[in-house]
């Protein structure tokens, strides 16, 4: 775990916006961007600005594109362990338990049966759900789901984590008890964690830097450093200030 | 209160046996007074005495043990021939292009279309009628299993991708689980249908002993108290079967989190 530096360069894609259609989307238009080890990077935009995609492309669920996606100075082939991801949709197993499906996450880890599931109890305890590990992804909240999910994504300790926008489903209370424990989750961990998300407020909360996506094509529109402390403070009118410039970004785009 | 909601809850128990029981005493009035005087309305009492005779002579038991056999013979050999083809044609593409088409065509054909090509090839007896009941379980064990296997939510192969599962992997830890609701129905459906051409077996290719058969007997000498008997016995058989299948369903529905009906 040296240098987990990743770094995205000269990224561009292209779908057909029709099948067989000559006219070509931009999907993402020569992404350049550097992420130190441990960083928390909030990427944030409108619909159809490429955020996700992008994300696709640093997991390698998708692997058609140009330029290159280096992590700790090597490019990156398919998916891989130390890639992990929080979808939208908890997408847990619906036949496994809580702690079957944070084990999930180590399924292919050359771990001990016994050394896994220590590390699968301290992630669901990181989480605070030790109280539900029996309990199957029907019996538990939206918001509980979303926690297991993120359990799984940290439980192999991947070098960054993806977050696609993972409390876009949730209900405004959870969402925002889920970002103060996101933040904490980060503090304690040290992953480096990339999170795509539409709300500005959660983007200027959780990260170090803020990328400002805008579509047609997708581009990086700027990026500004968040030099605020933690744990940070929503009423701060320093953080309105952030939040706001951010906001304004997107006033323009009219 | 709380006993209105009591008494409530016990009559709205009982309220299904009410057109049972009204439709046995209208039966007995109607024997017993007379009111009819074909051949063909037998008293209850008649029944009851007939299924007594039935039963302590041994003939109830070979005919019932006989069809049962049949049928579970046909359920097990069917379901473990469709889920073996079921699975081929869910998981592998290129069998799927190759067999798919034949299968279903051969799906389209009606089941008792094939009665006349069984006789001549297995001729009446109990080797016959076994090939018809593994017929009727393999179809749709084979559509309900392929059809799992092909709707496995894309979601949940990505997350199997994320993580690294090898092919094998993401047979058995997503795909067949996955899956399994649907088998499910499919063996649920063979398990109806066979219990459903058992029956049909046993009037089509007539030769052996069954419960089928039994009702046979009493119509062609218009004993109608056996043919009433055989229908009793047929009926409670289908619903325990259909009981066994839903103990089993509930059991999966809890596993998977569908609120039970």
């Amino acid at each position: 775990m040296l240098n987990n530096s990743l770094s995205l360069q000269n990224i561009s894609k292209r779908f057909a916006s029709r099948p067989g259609s000559s006219t070509q989307l931009q999907v993402l238009d020569n992404i350049h961007l550097d992420i130190a080890p441990g960083e928390f990077i909030s990427i944030v935009g409108a619909s159809g600005c490429g955020k996700s995609t992008l994300l696709r492309l640093i997991l390698g669920l998708d692997e058609e594109y140009d330029g290159n996606i280096l992590l700790n100075g090597q490019p990156i082939q398919g998916t891989g362990l130390e890639r992990g991801i929080v979808f939208q949709d908890h997408r847990l197993f619906p036949w496994l338990n809580v702690e079957q499906n944070v084990a999930v996450g180590l399924k292919n880890s050359p771990l001990s049966a016994g050394e896994k599931r220590d590390t699968v109890r301290e992630h669901i305890e990181l989480v605070g759900l030790q109280d539900f590990i029996d309990a199957y992804p029907h019996q538990i909240s939206g918001g509980m789901a979303q926690r297991v999910a993120i359990a799984r994504g940290l439980v192999n300790r991947p070098s960054v984590l993806l977050l696609d926008e993972p409390l876009g489903a949730l209900d405004a209370l959870t969402r925002a008890r889920l970002q103060g424990e996101l933040q904490s989750i980060w503090a304690k961990e040290k992953i480096t964690m990339i999170l795509v998300t539409h709300d500005v407020d959660e983007a200027v909360f959780l990260g170090d830097r803020v990328v400002v996506m805008q579509p047609n094509p997708g581009r990086i529109r700027r990026i500004l450093d968040v030099d605020l402390p933690r744990p940070r403070n929503r009423s701060d009118s320093r953080f309105i200030a952030l939040r706001d410039d951010v906001l304004s970004d997107f006033a323009e785009l009219h | 209160m709380s006993t209105a909601i009591a008494v409530s809850t016990a009559t709205h128990r009982y309220r299904g046996w009410v057109v049972p029981i009204v439709a046995i005493a209208v039966w007995w009035l109607a024997s017993n007074q007379g009111w009819s005087n074909s051949g063909l309305l037998v008293s209850p009492e008649k029944v009851a005495a007939t299924a007594w005779d039935q039963i302590t002579s041994g003939k109830f038991w070979r005919a019932i043990s006989a069809s049962l056999t049949r049928n579970l013979s046909g359920f097990f050999i069917g379901t473990t021939l469709g889920l073996a083809l079921g699975c081929l044609l869910g998981l592998s593409r290129t069998f799927e292009r190759l067999v798919g088409p034949s299968f279903n065509t051969f799906k389209q054909i009606s089941l008792f279309a094939w009665i006349p090509l069984i006789s001549v090839w297995f001729g009446l007896g109990d080797v016959a009628k076994v090939v018809f009941l593994s017929l009727a379980a393999l179809v749709p064990v084979v559509v309900n299993t392929c059809d799992g296997l092909r709707n496995v939510p894309p979601n949940l192969l990505e997350v199997a991708r994320v993580y690294r599962f090898s092919r094998w992997q993401t047979i058995f830890g997503v795909m067949l689980p996955a899956a399994l609701p649907s088998i499910f129905t499919g063996l649920y459906l063979a398990l109806v249908y066979s219990w459903l051409a058992t029956i049909g077996a046993e009037y089509l290719l007539v030769s052996g002993e069954g419960i089928g058969n039994t009702l046979i007997d009493g119509s062609e000498h218009f004993m109608m108290d056996l043919v009433l008997f055989g229908m009793v016995v047929i009926g409670l058989v289908g619903w325990s079967l259909n009981a066994l299948a839903r103990v089993v369903e509930r059991r999966m529905q809890r596993l998977y989190g569908i609120a039970p009906r």
